[in-house]
């Protein structure tokens, strides 16, 4: 008989990203092998930032060790604050920690300033994520980028499990494309789509924009329009929102490229997807995670971040078709050779209930 | 006395650490990087093991040193000020700190903690924040050291001090000339500053375009790093007749290895906007005639270096003196080496510190317990701001998140 297991999620209203894609896919894989699984997610708003503590204390004071009369088997904490549940066994799957009070921190995507206030509630926080994590049974991360920032902020090991692609095998390859770069994801600074979109005045013509994603960031909207009517893009640039998967696996896969440089990101679905789709990728040498797959002319153009760097990147893939066609081919091979379509989840479904193995 | 040193990744701040802070008598030293900003959270004791323990931190005019300077305002502690002058505006963190209402708090006015989304304005340029809360700046320049006296801006010191870059005479040897100076064998120029105005490279280089033979000169432009380098190959390409050798990466270790083939050093950086760091207590203890700026001479002896004015007449001075040492000047400066091991030689560096550092322990001990009753009521004011509702309170306490006595 199957395990009673929780999948902790942390929700933002109104917005979804790669960890509500990571949580419904393992929630299913969980399922498939014979658990009975259920979610909860609690709202989380990173403004007020004080309010951070109200959050976590949340999270902490519910009792997760049993519903319904009967005990829950165990906890599966994804993102903070989640992993300050309370259950008889835990295991941390971590997708990030809070960060702009680690390796954000100074940076212009913190707002952690040196208020007395601000840095007892760093002390606060920081202490009360390394307790956290330390009572974890299992600790794990989505990608090394994460594990290593736990081991450099917390002195904490953590194993990497790569969510495998959540879409499974239904991407598509196709030996054609059009001449289009498509930009998956959240719109807000850190994932820098205002660079690839300064950046098309200096491509050359005939190449557009499509950006799959919302908006979560206030005034970001405005802004890009601003751009983009000032440099007269109106017609080169096309914002499609939130799209169906049907949808998102055809961009994907008539695409020339796919851009995606965001700054030091954790992991990245979109990598993986326009791999998976046998796109190259153009990312940033800031990017992070991305570069845990994407190398430089091999499956991908890595940058210097700077708009000049991508505009060049875009305009090289669309003089060269080749070029643009083998990377693709490339990053497609390494998706299978590492297993992500599907049988990763093996990996990450006996990491993370390593704490119900009779061993442990 | 413990001291915890925040290392930055700049070459002149580990050679001052290196040279002087790790080798302080009866001192407890732990170094950390630029990324172990949770390690500063532990600063919320003055003392370890019935220790004072402060926090050391670098201030130099680079972005890569963005966490510490975030740090040096949130855990004030000693602060070796080798810039003032701040071309890097720092993230918004910095651009919007609320220093000022620290420093009050600090200082024991009965203010309240600000209010939230309050815009502060900050004065450009000017460190006035890093140096208002520091316990103890200690500045590598005179200079900098007496703008930081007149300033009239509140500050939580307890002292303040100058204390010269270290030099070692016997660590470089100086060649010997073997032959006269001529265009196959030039008179070679070591030149250590930058491609702005502050460090007179485009002075320097006129007046040697200026002389009658400029093949006979070659300058060894040895930059910061590969960011300065387009802004210096610029430069270069200004003055066609002038040979200029751009070397990168600079560091003490590399500038002492290079003396020992020049014949001649430049260090007419003057004012805020550069500062001749370690790289002029070097060239004099090679004992290498040295062109400096009459900016020096407040701390400089006369005696031992080449003084030129700033302004009008700088080129022309410049010209002069390279003209009289082209026509076989003594390329010799054996006083500069006495003053360099009477003022700048690492032990000697080392003993001002440490007297430094005995003088003020005890004020540096009050006033350290000042910020750290600070940090507490920092707590209070939060946990009453943040008001956690009655069925978290538990959780606020098992966190040990509540305030000593006070969680509503």
């Amino acid at each position: 008989m199957g395990a009673r297991i929780l999948v902790l999620g942390v929700k933002v209203p109104f917005t979804s990203g790669g960890q509500e894609a990571l949580v419904r896919s393992l929630v299913r894989e969980l399922t498939k092998r014979g658990h009975l699984v259920d979610t909860v997610d609690l709202p989380f708003v990173v403004e007020p930032k004080e309010q951070l503590l109200n959050q976590a204390a949340l999270w902490r004071a519910w009792d997760f060790g049993r519903f319904g009369g009967k005990p829950v088997d165990l906890l599966i904490a994804t993102k903070f604050p989640s992993y300050y549940a309370r259950g008889t066994k835990k295991s941390a799957w971590l997708v990030h920690q809070h960060r702009p009070m680690y390796d954000l921190y100074a940076s212009r995507y913190s707002d952690f300033g040196d208020d007395p206030r601000d840095e007892e509630l760093r002390r606060m926080l920081t202490e009360g994520d390394r307790r956290m994590l330390t009572e974890c049974d299992y600790r794990s991360a989505i990608s090394n980028n994460v594990a290593n920032r736990v081991k450099t902020f917390h002195g904490l090991s953590c194993d990497t499990l790569y969510p495998p692609l959540p879409l499974g095998d239904r991407y598509q390859l196709s030996t054609t494309s059009s001449p289009y770069v498509l930009s998956v994801g959240r719109i807000c600074s850190i994932k820098r789509v205002d660079s690839i979109i300064k950046a098309m005045p200096y491509v050359k013509s005939g190449v557009t924009l499509k950006v799959v994603g919302e908006a979560d960031e206030p005034g970001i909207m405005e802004y890009l329009r601003n751009e983009i009517t000032a440099h007269n893009l109106m017609s080169r640039i096309e914002f499609l929102g939130r799209v169906s998967d049907e949808a998102l696996l055809h961009l994907y896969s008539d695409a020339m490229c796919v851009y995606y440089a965001p700054y030091d990101e954790d992991y990245g679905y979109v990598t993986l997807e326009a791999l998976a789709s046998g796109k190259p990728v153009i990312a940033g040498h800031d990017s992070g995670g991305v570069l845990e797959f994407i190398r430089d002319r091999e499956n991908g153009l890595v940058t210097d971040s700077t708009i000049a760097g991508i505009a060049a990147a875009v305009n090289e893939l669309a003089d060269d078709r080749e070029l643009a066609a083998q990377l693709g081919r490339n990053g497609r091979a390494m998706i299978d050779d590492l297993h992500l379509v599907d049988r990763g989840w093996d990996e990450v479904v006996n990491g993370l209930l390593t704490p119900l193995s009779s061993t442990h | 006395m413990k001291l915890t040193i925040f290392n930055p990744k700049s070459p002149e701040a580990c050679y001052f650490t290196e040279q002087v802070l790790l080798r302080l008598p009866s001192v407890e030293l732990e170094l950390l990087g630029a990324l172990s900003t949770t390690n500063s959270l532990r600063f919320l004791s003055p003392t370890c093991d019935g220790k004072l323990s402060l926090p050391v931190h670098h201030l130099i005019d680079d972005p890569a040193i963005r966490v510490e300077r975030v740090l040096l305002g949130a855990i004030p502690g000693i602060t070796i000020v080798h810039d003032t002058f701040l071309t890097d505006h720092g993230p918004e963190p910095i651009l919007n700190s609320g220093f000022s209402d620290t420093v009050s708090l600090i200082n024991g006015a009965e203010v309240n903690f600000s209010e939230r989304g309050t815009e502060y304005k900050r004065e450009k340029y000017y460190a006035i924040r890093e140096l208002s809360l520091s316990l103890l700046p200690v500045f590598t320049d005179p200079a900098m050291h007496r703008e930081y006296l007149s300033r009239p801006e509140p500050k939580i010191a307890v002292a303040s001090a100058y204390i010269p870059w270290p030099a070692d005479v016997s660590a470089s040897k100086l060649r010997k000339r073997a032959t006269a100076v001529s265009a196959a064998n030039p008179l070679r120029i070591g030149f250590s500053g930058g491609a702005r105005m502050g460090a007179r490279s485009h002075s320097l280089f006129t007046a040697i375009s200026q002389l009658s033979d400029p093949s006979l000169v070659q300058v060894v432009w040895m930059i910061r790093d590969e960011r300065d380098r387009l802004r210096a190959a610029k430069l270069r390409a200004e003055f066609s007749t002038v040979q200029i050798e751009i070397v990168s990466n600079r560091t003490p270790q590399r500038w002492s290895e290079l003396l020992q083939s020049l014949d001649l050093c430049v260090h007419m950086h003057f004012g805020m906007f550069e500062r001749v760091g370690p790289y002029l207590p070097l060239s004099l203890g090679a004992g290498l005639p040295c062109i400096v700026s009459e900016e020096c001479a407040d701390w400089l002896p006369r005696e031992i270096a080449l003084f030129v004015r700033p302004g009008e007449t700088e080129i022309g001075e410049l010209r002069a003196m390279l003209d009289e040492i082209l026509a076989g000047s003594a390329l010799t400066n054996e006083l500069a080496k006495d003053y360099v091991r009477d003022s700048h030689s690492p032990s000697i560096v080392q003993q001002e510190f440490s007297v430094l550092l005995g003088t003020n322990e005890e004020a540096l001990r009050k006033r350290l317990q000042v910020v750290v009753d600070l940090q507490k009521r920092a707590r209070a004011a939060l946990v009453k701001e943040v008001s956690p509702p009655a069925e978290i309170v538990d959780v606020f306490n098992e966190l040990g998140w509540s305030s000593p006595g006070e969680v509503r």
